[in-house]
């Protein structure tokens, strides 16, 4: 019998392994070693309304009272581990000192790339956690040019925002079209009319070349030579783990931290949870990235420390959501690699419709744009498989 | 029993619950949850837990160990 589990990370892959080993009734300790100087808190609101000043730091709060009396933890602030001995079982802290497991569950998340072609500038801004989210609020509430570098979701995101808020938004984006690489460029054109109608304006097709100091701020040069002149830049050019720290232990990492269905690593007492992780079936490297995905490996890794039965499958595998502008853009499935869309609800043109991705004779996935309600219906069909590609010609 | 609460002022119609336990939940005209029964057995217990943790918006909680009367 475990009876101690540390977990490394305190955010929502943290709460969520704690609060699925007490509903296991694991009765042991859980220390939580957080880097940070806050209690944990949800990161999805941060890029939303957090930095449209419609939610605060209470409303972002994980746990309330009562939920961190029941779960007991021995939550430690600004523990930021930075080594690991498995065969003493023990992880080491930035301030030398070791803490001891029985069972560790490392849930730290991923960071955001960083830019080199900005690096050393002062009108630059990332978002990874609350103290940057703080900073951008701050900016944002005095309208300016904002440059955003990267068009994926952080990016979309805070451009809406930016741009209700009063800002003049540019964004540059080196794929055809802003989140092409993750949706296609079909879908990711229409996002991006649908964005261009807000008054955002795109560079897509060309990777930054350079960012250069202009008359007032900054010149964001591509490498075709179209240009833009900004106040402030922020960069959304995706995220990686930082598992140096496993690897030199000795842990299988890859473009993460490498786990099983059930958050199991190479070594039998070390677990993994959430974005830092990548799962590795049948010669596939996937990796996470989504709130909801973190949830259900917090559930599968529990299981895997204390027994039990399994816990229900994911009810819609891969998906996320992102709320931008005056709408949810939804999504449930996986994206093949050059996806046909067929509309299920709505018109592409009023911005708010449900269609379905297809490659060859399968329907992989469902998106949905402004129609929760018929993405539910979708999503619902998909997972029963009911969803007929279209080769009747429907 | 289980009792399932909900709130519907945080709520943003986002359905996971939905997608969930549709026996349970639901989502009305204005896109916002209801639920379609609010005493479960507890063996609808693990879909319960797994609604509340899984809404974005923390709007779903539950009490254990209610009696049909209660």
């Amino acid at each position: 019998m475990i009876d101690h589990v540390v977990i490394v990370g305190g955010g929502l892959g943290a709460v969520r392994t704690a609060q699925a080993l007490r509903d296991r009734d694991f009765d042991g300790g859980i220390t939580v070693l957080s880097e940070e100087d806050v209690a944990p808190y949800d990161r999805p609101p941060l890029s939303k309304a957090f930095i449209a000043g419609t939610a605060d730091e209470a409303d972002v709060a994980l746990l309330d009272d009562s939920e961190r009396a029941r779960l007991s933890l021995d939550l430690r602030l600004g523990a930021r581990a930075v080594g690991l001995a498995v065969g003493r079982r023990r992880v080491r802290l930035a301030d030398g000192a070791e803490v001891g497991y029985e069972a560790l569950v490392v849930a730290t998340g991923a960071r955001p790339n960083r830019l080199r072609l900005v690096e050393g500038r002062d009108d630059v801004l990332y978002l990874r956690d609350l103290a940057d989210a703080r900073r951008l609020r701050a900016a944002l509430a005095s309208p300016g040019r904002i440059g955003i570098v990267g068009g994926g979701f952080i990016g979309l995101e805070i451009a809406a925002v930016a741009q209700t808020l009063g800002s003049d938004v540019v964004v540059v984006e080196a794929a055809e079209a802003p989140l092409a690489p993750v949706l296609g460029a079909e879908l990711g054109g229409w996002i991006q009319e649908w964005h261009e109608e807000h008054g955002v304006r795109f560079l897509c097709g060309t990777p930054l070349a350079r960012v250069q100091d202009a008359a007032r701020g900054a010149r964001l040069v591509l490498a075709d030579g179209r240009s833009a002149e900004v106040d402030l830049v922020v960069v959304g050019v995706g995220v990686a783990p930082d598992v140096a720290w496993l690897r030199e232990a000795g842990v299988l990492t890859h473009f993460g931290l490498v786990v099983d269905e059930d958050g199991r690593t190479s070594d039998p007492c070390v677990f993994g949870v959430g974005d830092v992780t990548c799962r590795h079936d049948a010669g596939a490297c996937r990796r996470s990235g989504h709130w909801t995905a973190t949830n259900e490996h917090a559930r599968a890794v529990a299981r895997a420390i204390v027994g039990g039965d399994a816990p229900l499958g994911p009810v819609q595998e891969g998906y996320f959501w992102s709320d931008q502008h005056d709408r949810r853009l939804q999504f449930a499935g996986r994206v093949g690699a050059a996806p046909r869309l067929r509309l299920l609800h709505g018109a592409v043109e009023d911005r708010a419709f449900v269609v379905a991705l297809e490659d060859g004779d399968d329907v992989t996935g469902v998106f949905g744009l402004g129609l929760p309600r018929e993405f539910i219906k979708a999503s619902l069909a998909l997972r029963r498989r009911q969803l007929a590609p279209a080769a009747d010609g429907g | 029993m289980i009792r399932v609460e909900i709130e519907r002022t945080t709520c943003s119609g986002f359905g996971t619950c939905m997608v969930i336990a549709d026996s349970i939940f639901d989502l009305d005209d204005e896109g916002l949850v209801v639920l379609k029964r609010t005493l479960v057995d507890d063996g609808d217990l693990d879909a319960v837990r797994q609604a509340a943790y899984d809404c974005p918006t923390d709007s779903i909680s539950y009490v254990e160990g209610v009696t049909d009367a209660a």
